[in-house]
C-alpha cells in the first residue's frame, strides 16, 4: 500500500513541473490578443510609445547590456543602473523635443552598445558612480533619438508611459539574462552575450546594419 | 522674499499649454460610479496617486494613517472649492507633484512625517481641484459626482501604497519600488516636454 505512494519531495517535483509545462503550453498556444481597442485618453499612443524602444536592435542591445552590466557589477548596480537610465534618457528625450541639437546621435548609440557590451565582455567592474556616468550619458543619446523621432499626433502622456515601460522592460530582460552570473556557466554565457552586443554595435557603427 | 522668487515659477505652470482634463463620462454609469472611475481615466492623476502610493508603502513601520489622513482632507477641500466653478488646473502642475513625490523615492530619501504630511496634503489639494465636474452638473447630481471622485481618490492614493506595503523586506522589492518610481519621473518629464513642443 505504502509502496504505491511517492515520497512527498517527489510529488513537489511532479507538480512543479506540471506546472510549469502548463504554464509552457499556455505561452506558447497564445494567439494574437484581441480585446481591447485603444480609446481614450489612457490607450491612443501607449502602443506606438511601448513599440517605439523596440523597433530600433540598436536601442534594444543597448538597453539589455545595461540590465547585464548592472546584474554583473552585483545587487546594488543591478538595480541602480536601471533607476539612472530611465530618468537621464527622459531628460535626453525633452533636450530632443525641445529641438537642442547633440551632435553625432546616432553615433553615439551605436557606441554605447559596443562600450557596454565590451565592459559586459571583459567583466569590468569600476566604481557604481563611474557606471552611473557612463550609462548616463549613452542614456542621453538614447533619449535625445527617441525625442526627436516623437509623433506630433501622439498623446503625450499614453506614449511617454509606453515607451518608458518598454525601455524599463528591456532592461529588465538584461537583468535577467545577467543573474546567470550567479553560476560559472552562466557568467560565460553573460560574457559571451557581451561580446556579441559589442559586435552588434560595431556592425551599426561602421553601417553593416 | 521666497514668494517673490517663487511668484515666476507659479506664473510659468499656469501659462503652460496643457490640456486640462475634465470628468470622463462612462455612459450607462451614475455619477457617484463616474466619480469614482474618474481618478484611473486621468493619466496624470494616476501618476500622482501612484508616486504617493510608493512613497507612503516604503514608511517603517508601515502606517499610512497620517497621510491618507492628510490627503482625504486635503482632496475634500479641493473637490469643494471646484463646486464654487475653480479648476481643473493645468496638466503640468499634477504631473510636477509626481515627479516630486517619486524623486524622493528613488533617491530614496527619508522625510520627516511633517514633509510627507505637507506634500499629500499638496498633492489632495491639486487633485481635488484638477476633478472638478462636467460644466452643467449641479444640485445633488454635482454632490454625487464629487462624492464619488472622492472616494475614488482615496481609494486609488490607499490601494498601491497598501498593495507595495505587503512586498517582502528584501532588497529586490526595494529597489523594484525605485525603478518604478524612476519610470514615474522619466514620463512626467517626457510629458513636460511634449507639452512645451505642442504649445
Amino acid at each position: 500500500m505504502t509502496a504505491t505512494r511517492s515520497h512527498p519531495a517527489l510529488r513537489s517535483g511532479r507538480a512543479k513541473i506540471t506546472r510549469a509545462c502548463t504554464l509552457i503550453a499556455f505561452l506558447l498556444g497564445c494567439g494574437a490578443a484581441s480585446a481591447h481597442t485603444e480609446a481614450g485618453a489612457a490607450g491612443s499612443g501607449f502602443t506606438s510609445g511601448f513599440l517605439h524602444p523596440l523597433m530600433g536592435p540598436d536601442h534594444i542591445v543597448a538597453m539589455v547590456a545595461v540590465g547585464m552590466w548592472g546584474a554583473f557589477l552585483g545587487s546594488r548596480a543591478t538595480w541602480t543602473l536601471p533607476v539612472i537610465f530611465p530618468v537621464v534618457m527622459a531628460i535626453g528625450g525633452a533636450l530632443g523635443v525641445a529641438g537642442v541639437h547633440i551632435p553625432a546621435v546616432e553615433t553615439g548609440i551605436a557606441l554605447s552598445a559596443v562600450v557596454l557590451g565590451i565592459v559586459v565582455a571583459f567583466a569590468a567592474r569600476p566604481p557604481l558612480w563611474v557606471a552611473g556616468v557612463i550609462v548616463g550619458i549613452f542614456a542621453i543619446f538614447h533619449g535625445h533619438a527617441h525625442g526627436t523621432e516623437l509623433p506630433e499626433s501622439a498623446n503625450a502622456l499614453s506614449f511617454a508611459a509606453g515607451f518608458v515601460i518598454a525601455t524599463g522592460l528591456l532592461h529588465l530582460c538584461g537583468i535577467a539574462f545577467g543573474l546567470l552570473v550567479k553560476w560559472p556557466w552562466g557568467k560565460w554565457a553573460v560574457r559571451g552575450g557581451g561580446a556579441v552586443i559589442a559586435g552588434v554595435g560595431v556592425c551599426f557603427l561602421t553601417g553593416w546594419l | 522674499m521666497i514668494r517673490r522668487r517663487a511668484l515666476p515659477a507659479v506664473c510659468l505652470l499656469l501659462a503652460l499649454p496643457l490640456q486640462a482634463q475634465a470628468h470622463t463620462t462612462v455612459e450607462g454609469l451614475n455619477e457617484f460610479t463616474n466619480g469614482l472611475i474618474h481618478p484611473l481615466f486621468t493619466p496624470a492623476h494616476v501618476l500622482v496617486l501612484l508616486a504617493f502610493g510608493l512613497w507612503t508603502s516604503r514608511l517603517r513601520p508601515f502606517n499610512p494613517r497620517l497621510s491618507l489622513a492628510g490627503f482625504a482632507g486635503a482632496s475634500f477641500v479641493g473637490l469643494a472649492i471646484t463646486m464654487s466653478g475653480k479648476g481643473p488646473l493645468p496638466m503640468a502642475v499634477p504631473v510636477i507633484v509626481a515627479v516630486v513625490a517619486a524623486a524622493i523615492v528613488a533617491a530614496d530619501l527619508t522625510l520627516p512625517d511633517r514633509a510627507l504630511l505637507a506634500l499629500t496634503e499638496i498633492a489632495g489639494l491639486i487633485l481635488g481641484l484638477d476633478s472638478p465636474a462636467d460644466p452643467g452638473v449641479a444640485g445633488f447630481t454635482l454632490i454625487k459626482t464629487l462624492l464619488g471622485t472622492w472616494v475614488g481618490l482615496i481609494i486609488c492614493f490607499m490601494m498601491p501604497a497598501y498593495y507595495l506595503s505587503l512586498l517582502p523586506e528584501r532588497k529586490w522589492a526595494a529597489y523594484g519600488v525605485r525603478i518604478l518610481a524612476s519610470w514615474i519621473i522619466a514620463i512626467a518629464v517626457m510629458v513636460l516636454a511634449l507639452s512645451f513642443r505642442k504649445g
